[in-house]
């Protein structure tokens, strides 16, 4: 790996969020107050320290950025108040614009008008693409009278099948930059196996969460948001997945589990999303004191989705048909297509960048506790 | 006039040339300066002694000279001065500007004891059966309820705490002057002055400042002026004991920064006081303790005066740890032994805790009062608290108010040395004030 300074770089990640970095000056409170640093090693003040310095591909050889969970106790108690915990977050969303290979992640980080330019460009090419792609006929169903129930599912396979390109090409390049990347893979398949459960472990339960840290405010509830919105997605996950092989492949006229699922999902994801997007508006804990316009991007997108979601199950429900409602489902169905399209280069691609990371975290042994510091309390000093 | 006006003394207006608020050392040192020209000089202190902070300490750095050594006979030429009349215990209202000259009104609290009778025997010490906390030692130790306020005072004048006293009388039948009176009241004083220097002083910041240090509810985490009296020869316990158990400490830590440059405190600026005053009593505590770990836990040591390098060079010459860390937490084991978890920025930057006996948090300074609250006439308060000085690089004395002047660190964090020479450069600029604007010939 060549050392290239590149003065460049803090400039670069500044416009990505970490807005107060350069008020740094390295005293490592954010590496030794974080709940996640053990003996191991430290972040974020290493990671600050290589955007200060420029040297990006050690940057982006990194996996710190993806372990952090935002929890804001370096935001809190930086004495320069230079936001570590937006540095990381600003880590995250440059990592990810770096890695993939589109562009479109980078243009999403330019502020709101890069936001509202990818939203509305690609917005526009889907309702083009929904409304004109030649489709099976559709089950007998009023609701998809403008936008064919067959070209839902001809639109969104192609846009799950340009993702999975997206995506392979990104995680391909993250594998190759991370250090130690590819060569911790070889490993022999019990170390695969325990580093498989503890993440899975993990990521169910976020365990490494801080705890409430005293005189803070609990960071239990975005803990808890987080869950309803990622159990909320895998809900919705299945149901559609479900909804697809029973009706669209094997024709069924209904299948009401998925029904049940997808309702489910949603009020989980609606839940979880208000609360974030409250919390984010009251900007009252350290961890969402600022947010980038991709942030509300996000969220409003979710939300949104939720809530038309459930304006056209009342739709269904009350046989209420209309201009209205087929411009709600338009707008549904380009929502949810844009975010699976964007799922890798925004905020969203830590769902597939965190669990690698965990991965290849507990694969080099990493330690799966929180707080502690391997454990291990020193007497004095030497 | 002497140090010992009695209280009861009428209402009749205390005018002098130069009012100088605070008898800490900065305030003595600009009265004795303006006396010895022949001014007359009031010095109004809250406390029941001068002496302010330095009396407080053990031993001053870099020369290590004991503090009580050296404060103790400024205090006295100042008391004993023909020129200065000193009140303490007692609070001044607003400044206000009659024309040329400054008014305000002195309270001069009850001491409910006859200063003029008094004669400092300590006879209603011994027999006072009441013991409270002892603000002079930090609570390390415990005073009577009437007391004299320490060894080396002055005025060495008893002083009752009524808000601790059981009124039993035993400290009445004890006093061979009778002088306890427990009817005292408070006295209001008025004050003409023809300039004003404000010795205000400082404040330290507060244990509970920062959440992580344990919101000073660890007892193994003290303060700077704890560790003072720890090491002061006549201090609380005469030599240095942890206050959890009474165990010699065999590893004390300093934790730098804990009251200054942390933004998050509302504190981003930088106290000059804290690193030299850490590596003084690090010295210090390897000289009581000599088979002691002493660590201090810095981000980087300000070294700014004469000799200053010099001294943190023989401290890590003799064997203190300087680690390069900014504490972010301090917990405790079953034992209240004090964990410190840092970043070992010099080791490969990993992140570790480690255990010490005893932790000192280097506290920072905050204003001692504020000059705008106070209604010190046109004196303004600087975006850090202390007195703004407008003519901060040339003329450092200066305030907003023509005519009051500012010395020592009312006007911001600053070593003894630089509050000495505060202090002499305010009396000079009181003095010119006083003589260009014909204040000279008072009545």
């Amino acid at each position: 790996m060549s050392d290239v300074v590149d003065a460049g770089l803090l400039p670069e990640l500044r416009s990505y969020g970490a807005f107060d970095i350069s008020a740094c000056f390295n005293c490592g409170n954010c590496s030794a107050v974080c709940p996640l640093s053990d003996g191991e090693g430290s972040f974020p003040r290493r990671m600050i320290r290589l955007g200060q310095l420029g040297l990006r591909d050690r940057l982006l050889a990194g996996r710190e950025a993806w372990l952090c969970y935002a929890c804001g106790e370096c935001t809190a108690t930086c004495p320069r108040q230079a936001g570590p915990s937006d540095y990381m977050a600003a880590l995250r969303r440059w990592s990810a614009a770096r890695h993939e290979p589109t562009g479109l992640g980078r243009l999403m980080h330019r502020g709101a008008w890069g936001v509202s330019a990818v939203t509305l460009g690609l917005g526009a090419a889907l309702a083009a693409a929904l409304l004109t792609v030649p489709a099976p006929p559709s089950p007998p169903q009023w609701i998809f009278r403008a936008v064919p129930y067959g070209a839902i599912h001809e639109v969104g396979l192609a846009v799950s099948a340009l993702l999975a390109v997206s995506l392979a090409w990104s995680l391909g390049r993250f594998l190759r930059r991370a250090d130690p990347g590819f060569r911790s893979l070889s490993r022999p398949l019990a170390d695969h196996r325990a580093a498989a459960k503890a993440t899975l472990r993990e990521l169910v339960q976020l365990r490494r969460w801080a705890p409430a840290a005293p005189g803070r405010a609990d960071p239990g509830s975005p803990r808890a948001a987080h869950m309803l919105i990622a159990g909320g997605f895998m809900a919705l996950l299945a149901a559609t997945s479900l909804d697809f092989v029973f009706i669209y492949l094997l024709k069924f006229a209904s299948f009401p589990p998925a029904r049940v699922l997808g309702t489910l999902g949603g009020a989980a994801l609606l839940l979880g999303v208000s609360a974030a997007l409250l919390r984010r508006a009251r900007a009252a804990d350290p961890a969402v004191r600022r947010s980038h316009a991709a942030d509300w991007w996000l969220l409003g997108a979710l939300w949104f989705l939720a809530v038309s979601g459930f304006w056209l199950e009342a739709d269904v429900g009350l046989r209420v048909a209309g201009a209205f409602q087929d411009g709600v489902l338009l707008l549904h169905v380009v929502a949810a297509l844009e975010l699976i399209l964007l799922l890798g280069s925004g905020k969203l691609a830590h769902v597939v960048y965190r669990p690698l990371s965990l991965y290849l975290h507990y694969l080099d042994g990493g330690s799966a506790s929180a707080g502690g510091c391997g454990g291990a309390v020193s007497r004095s000093a030497p | 006039m002497t140090a010992s006006a009695t209280v009861s003394a009428s209402a009749a207006t205390l005018d002098v040339d130069v009012l100088v608020v605070g008898g800490g050392i900065a305030g003595l040192q600009s009265a004795l300066e303006a006396a010895e020209q022949g001014r007359k000089v009031l010095v109004v202190e809250r406390q029941p002694s001068i002496g302010g902070r330095m009396i407080n300490l053990s031993k001053v750095f870099p020369t290590l000279d004991c503090a009580s050594c050296i404060t103790t006979p400024r205090m006295a030429s100042a008391a004993h001065h023909p020129n200065i009349t000193i009140r303490t215990y007692s609070e001044l209202g607003p400044i206000r500007r009659e024309g040329p000259r400054f008014t305000s009104t002195l309270r001069q609290k009850a001491r409910y004891v006859d200063e003029a009778a008094c004669i400092g025997c300590k006879r209603c010490e011994e027999a006072c059966p009441v013991f409270v906390p002892d603000e002079y030692e930090h609570a390390l130790g415990a005073r009577k309820a009437i007391r004299i306020p320490f060894t080396n005072a002055i005025p060495q004048t008893a002083v009752l705490d009524m808000d601790h006293c059981t009124l039993c009388g035993l400290c009445a039948k004890a006093c061979p002057t009778d002088c306890i009176d427990f009817l005292q009241e408070d006295a209001e004083i008025p004050v003409t002055a023809g300039a004003v220097i404000l010795a205000t002083g400082h404040e330290l910041t507060s244990m509970a400042a920062k959440p992580e240090y344990g919101r000073a509810a660890l007892p193994n985490v003290i303060s700077p002026m704890q560790a003072e009296r720890l090491l002061a020869p006549h201090g609380a316990y005469g030599r240095v004991l942890r206050p959890s158990d009474g165990k010699i400490p065999d590893s004390i830590a300093y934790v730098q920064c804990a009251g200054s440059r942390d933004a998050s405190l509302g504190v981003p600026y930088c106290s000059r006081v804290c690193c030299m005053y850490a590596v003084k009593q690090a010295m210090l505590l390897s000289g009581s303790l000599p088979v002691a770990d002493i660590t201090i836990y810095y981000m980087d040591i300000r070294a700014f005066g004469k000799g200053y390098e010099q001294f943190v060079a023989s401290a890590r010459a003799m064997g203190i740890n300087f680690v390069k860390a900014k504490v972010a937490r301090i917990r405790e084991d079953a034992d209240h032994n004090p964990i410190v978890r840092i970043e070992r920025q010099e080791a490969g930057g990993t992140v570790e805790e480690v255990r010490h006996d005893l932790v000192v948090l280097s506290l920072g300074m905050l204003p001692g009062a504020d000059p705008e609250r106070e209604g010190f006439a046109g004196v303004l308060r600087d975006a850090d608290g202390f007195v703004r000085t407008p003519e901060a690089k040339l003329s450092p004395t200066l305030t907003d108010e023509p005519g009051i002047f500012v010395a020592g660190t009312a006007a911001g964090p600053k070593d003894i040395v630089d509050s000495i020479q505060d202090a002499g450069g305010a009396a000079m600029e009181a003095l010119r004030h006083l003589r260009s604007n014909g204040l000279e010939g008072r009545p």
